[in-house]
């Protein structure tokens, strides 16, 4: 192990407990006597299903728009992609709540294409659609970004390859440019799971919180905080639980985007 | 005649004005100092560069022509190209490697798995094909990119430094196998190189850029 | 629901010359309340001679204030569980006034001509919301929605998950979403209307066809630890006439 200055090391310990401290502190609270009310109770399993089903689908949507995006970013002139980069990123910089108003005043009912969505019979807020539609927003620019930053590192050569021995743009991306960029992707899809999860200031803001409709865990974690706060902390806990039961299961994954 | 090019290609300060025909059978060494466009030659018959003015035909296909409004994308053109950086894909073994080449040509499966055995054994890397293409030295690498090169049978041959980075030893050894390949090429084959023992032993003729 | 009014209040200290605002009284409302009480701040304070600084929320939210520490010099709860989760003692905190739930809906929208009684909110097309069964609003409204089905029949599904589209833990939050057009009926508090002129409430009669259908809350006050400041604060909300004020000006309802 290369020594590292000692200055250094204790600011790294400092920091490592910023993140450990409260998880710790979550898991000591938590009054493990009463998990089985948790998982009996209706509010917690029903969130539990809407939460995964919506951020899957979320990130599904994430990956399906973001790759084409990225790839096309990776392409472009420098000053296009400069813009191109700024856009994507205001999700991130944004508070969620207020990601949450301005869909609102896109496709809301009194939104700029609200009536243009009413006249095809569709409504948005208040569904499950639009939850996943609050997580695709909040989620998307993490997923762009990290895809985007390797594309832009690939070696541009192996694409002028595969045209020359025969493949056509598109073909070249799903047979070369794909393959070689599947730990990149797996980690921006991770990253983007991983904000659809705990979207919560969208999501309540455009697609409201009604149980077995829209509550997702979050939000089911923020009502019961102010009537069960033990079953609150509870849930928060699991969910920690969860998310990290998945991140360590893709760690190999993770790490082998160094290498790639 | 295979491969007949008039016309020029301009790239900011960069032009390059040629008036070549080049013949089925020939192995045309192109040499010339850094800079005076080898490489760009090669690019535009592939069709990564395009012409200023002028034409560009191979084989009777007109590939390159701005006046007419006329350009085949280089996936439609038949080209064997073997590129100076070489341009594997790393994490692909070197079968798969070839193996690609063949499926860009829309060679059926069962055909690609013979072919792209034959074709590393061609060139002295049979025994390299489940290797990662990462993992491979520079001369090993440039056997199996020029395997890649000949897949698919492509009606022209460009070769861009193809034996730069092996070691003394080896390039004899690699210069015989590749002289055997390019004697059986039936088309047109360009060739970079600098140096002469290359050019003496391969090339049939020589093409001065300055 | 009978019952009177505790308040303590606290003469503040420092002569009359000054402004006397280097005190401050806290006040932890239900946010049922703001708008009554936002119009009052001045003479409030006026009266009792303190800055006030208020935090509204939902009554749940503010009970779990309390339990973190941070005591107001008063506390106002719609129902008794708020107080009881805040750690006071329900046997100290008084009745205050008394709130109807009624349909609220954005004055002159079709919805606010459409939807004249519960029944009404079966209709689909309407965007209906309500408080979730943890709040108190919403264990009334849970109560309406009960007697609904006695009052209008089985076979008309009142359940929440039928009717509504979003639940809140506060009215506060419905009635935001009812202004941005973003819902068209809400279960709330009359008293919203009287504050807000923008909207229009139907208040749910006691009885319909002498079934019992209307439930009511009741607020209940609570005063913390008497300190010298927020004595004249517990005294005036504790009396009849900040009550009647309650009740005359801002949509509230006496205690029976």
């Amino acid at each position: 192990m290369r020594r590292t200055a000692g200055s250094l090391s204790v600011i790294a310990y400092v920091a490592m407990s910023m993140v450990l401290i409260p998880i710790m502190g979550l898991f000591i609270r938590v009054p493990w006597t009463r998990i089985g009310d948790l998982f009996a109770s209706d509010t917690a399993r029903t969130a539990f299903w809407i939460s995964l089903q919506t951020s899957l689908i979320a990130t599904a949507v994430c990956l399906l728009l973001g790759i084409p995006l990225a790839w096309f970013m990776a392409n472009v002139s420098s000053r296009l992609h400069s813009v191109l980069r700024a856009i994507v990123t205001i999700p991130v910089v944004l508070p969620p709540v207020v990601g949450g108003i301005a869909l609102l005043a896109a496709v809301g009912r009194r939104g700029v294409f609200g009536d243009l969505l009413s006249s095809i019979g569709i409504t948005l807020p208040y569904t499950r659609s639009a939850v996943v539609l609050s997580q695709v927003l909040v989620a998307m620019p993490f997923l762009v970004l990290a895809v985007e930053n390797h594309f832009r590192q690939l070696d541009r050569g192996v694409v002028d390859a595969s045209r020359v021995m025969g493949m056509s743009p598109l073909r070249s991306f799903f047979l070369v440019v794909l393959p070689m960029s599947w730990p990149a992707v797996v980690a921006g899809a991770v990253l983007a799971w991983a904000r659809s999860v705990g979207e919560f200031g969208a999501s309540i803001t455009f697609a409201g919180s009604l149980r077995g409709r829209t509550q997702t865990l979050p939000m089911a974690v923020y009502e019961l905080l102010e009537n069960d706060w033990e079953l609150a902390m509870g849930l928060s806990a699991l969910m920690v639980v969860f998310a990290a039961a998945v991140i360590l299961s893709l760690r190999s994954r993770l790490l082998n985007t160094s290498a790639a | 005649m295979s491969l007949s090019i008039h016309g020029r290609v301009q790239r900011g300060n960069f032009t390059l004005d040629l008036n070549e025909e080049f013949h089925n059978g020939e192995v045309v060494a192109v040499v010339g100092p850094n800079g005076a466009g080898k490489s760009t030659l090669l690019h535009l018959v592939a069709g990564l560069v395009r012409l200023h003015e002028g034409s560009l035909v191979v084989n009777g296909m007109t590939c390159d022509a701005p006046e007419q409004d006329v350009y085949v994308q280089p996936e439609n053109r038949s080209i064997g190209m073997m590129f100076q950086g070489l341009h594997l894909v790393p994490q692909f073994s070197s079968a798969k490697n070839v193996e690609l080449a063949l499926q860009a040509r829309k060679v059926s499966r069962a055909q690609r798995a013979a072919l792209r055995g034959s074709l590393l054994a061609q060139v002295g890397a049979g025994h390299l094909a489940d290797r990662k293409t990462a993992g491979l030295s520079g001369g090993e690498a440039q056997r199996v990119a020029l395997a890649r090169a000949l897949a698919g049978q492509p009606q022209v041959l460009l070769l861009d430094e193809p034996l730069s980075a092996i070691d003394a030893d080896s390039r004899e050894q690699l210069r015989l196998a590749l002289g055997n390949v390019l004697t059986d090429f039936p088309g047109v084959v360009l060739l970079v190189s600098h140096d002469p023992t290359d050019i003496e032993s391969l090339a049939t003729r020589r093409l001065n850029l300055y | 629901m009978a019952g009177s009014l505790i308040a303590l209040l606290a003469a503040c200290g420092g002569t009359s010359e000054e402004s006397a605002q280097d005190c401050t009284v806290s006040v932890f409302a239900a946010s049922s309340l703001s708008g009554a009480l936002t119009e009052m701040k001045l003479e409030l304070e006026e009266i009792v001679g303190c800055e006030i600084s208020y935090k509204f929320g939902s009554s749940g939210s503010l009970a779990a204030t309390v339990n973190n520490g941070v005591i107001p010099d008063v506390f106002i709860s719609s129902g008794l569980n708020a107080v009881e989760d805040a750690g006071f003692e329900s046997s100290a905190a008084r009745p205050l006034v008394v709130s109807s739930l009624a349909i609220i809906t954005k004055k002159g929208s079709e919805a606010g001509a459409s939807i004249s009684a519960v029944d009404n909110l079966l209709m689909k097309k309407w965007k209906f919301g309500l408080c979730s069964s943890t709040a108190p609003c919403g264990e009334l409204a849970d109560l309406v929605l009960k007697n609904a089905i006695t009052v209008y029949g089985k076979e008309f599904d009142f359940s929440r998950q039928a009717l509504a589209d979003t639940e809140a833990t506060s009215a506060a939050d419905l009635l935001t979403k009812l202004q941005m057009d973003e819902l068209d009926v809400v279960l709330g508090y009359t008293s919203s209307c009287s504050t807000n002129p923008e909207l229009s409430c139907r208040v749910i009669p006691d009885l319909v066809e002498g079934q019992a259908l209307g439930e009511k809350t009741t607020y209940y006050v609570i005063a913390a630890e008497k300190s010298t400041d927020n004595v004249k604060m517990q005294k005036y909300v504790s009396s009849a006439k900040f009550a009647d004020r309650l009740v005359s000006d801002f949509g509230f309802e006496k205690l029976s």
